[in-house]
């Protein structure tokens, strides 16, 4: 059976972080199908109502609405099956106790490796391919 | 305040693994005496605040002329944007500083300020020296004094 490619959206204020994002899930060999971009959680929602995405890396600290935010806004919208990656400088477990009730699959700190990318996208592709 | 060797030292290894899982590239701890003031091109300096159970400052000078090959790696030949060439030395800065503080105080959360980022024609010193692609990059480091409510190297 064929698996469907996986559809990304990656969230960060710095053009700079999403095209290393961008890279990294170039090197990880998965076949990857559209790779969204959005500066912050309000223009990330808009790709969200027209796009449809399947993985989701977010950084969260950004203008006009954050990360955390942006996985509020999220809840309760029919976008469960969304794989919510979050990707920050901040590791901290307190951070990450903020994030936790909010349906994230993983906390990813920068600088990352891209096997930690490539397993959730290998995650993702799993998920798709059970459905 | 003076800064301990210990944190010294992971920064150090926060700037090397930032440079080489995001940037791609190579970077190695060199003595500071080997870091020229001034270099062709000219300098980008990033500085950024942090706050939390302590807090302080970090600027980072990188030579536009790195900055501009690690940019143009990932946009492209586009080097010629200003502001992508700028983000990139600021996320360096922004990056580095945040793998160094959550090495150091991994249960706390610190507040960072978005990194600002000046062009210079001359750095004069700097507490720690790398080199990253044959091109020299300069750090320091000043932790806010609690008692005097100021930074100090």
């Amino acid at each position: 059976m064929a698996v469907r490619p996986v559809n990304v959206l990656i969230v960060d204020d710095s053009a700079m972080m999403r095209a290393i994002i961008r890279r990294t899930i170039s090197l990880t060999g998965v076949e990857v199908g559209l790779v969204h971009e959005a500066a912050n959680g309000r223009d990330a929602l808009a790709v969200l109502e027209s796009s449809p995405v399947d993985a989701l890396f977010t950084d969260i600290n950004m203008p006009v609405m954050n990360g955390p935010d942006l996985l509020r806004a999220m809840a309760g919208r029919d976008w469960d099956h969304i794989c919510r990656v979050i990707v920050s400088t901040d590791g901290s477990s307190a951070r990450r106790e903020e994030v936790r009730d909010l349906n994230v699959r993983m906390y990813v700190e920068k600088p990352f490796a891209p096997e930690i990318i490539r397993d959730v996208l290998l995650e993702v592709c799993d998920d798709n391919a059970g459905h | 305040m003076t800064m301990p060797d210990i944190e010294r030292e992971r920064m150090i290894d926060a700037v090397i693994r930032v440079s080489e899982r995001s940037l791609y590239a190579f970077a190695e701890h060199v003595p500071k005496a080997m870091m020229p003031a001034t270099i062709d091109g000219g300098w980008h300096v990033a500085s950024l605040q942090f706050r939390g159970p302590f807090s302080g400052r970090i600027s980072m000078a990188v030579p536009v002329l790195l900055s501009q090959q690690i940019c143009g790696a990932f946009l492209g030949d586009d080097v010629q944007d200003e502001a992508a060439v700028r983000d990139l030395v600021g996320e360096f800065a922004n990056m580095a500083c945040g793998a160094w503080l959550t090495g150091l105080e991994a249960s706390e959360c610190f507040d960072l300020t978005h990194p600002e980022v000046d062009a210079a024609e001359q750095v004069p010193s700097c507490d720690l020296a790398f080199v990253i692609n044959d091109l020299p990059v300069m750090l320091t480091m000043s932790l806010n004094d609690p008692a005097q409510g100021e930074a100090a190297s």
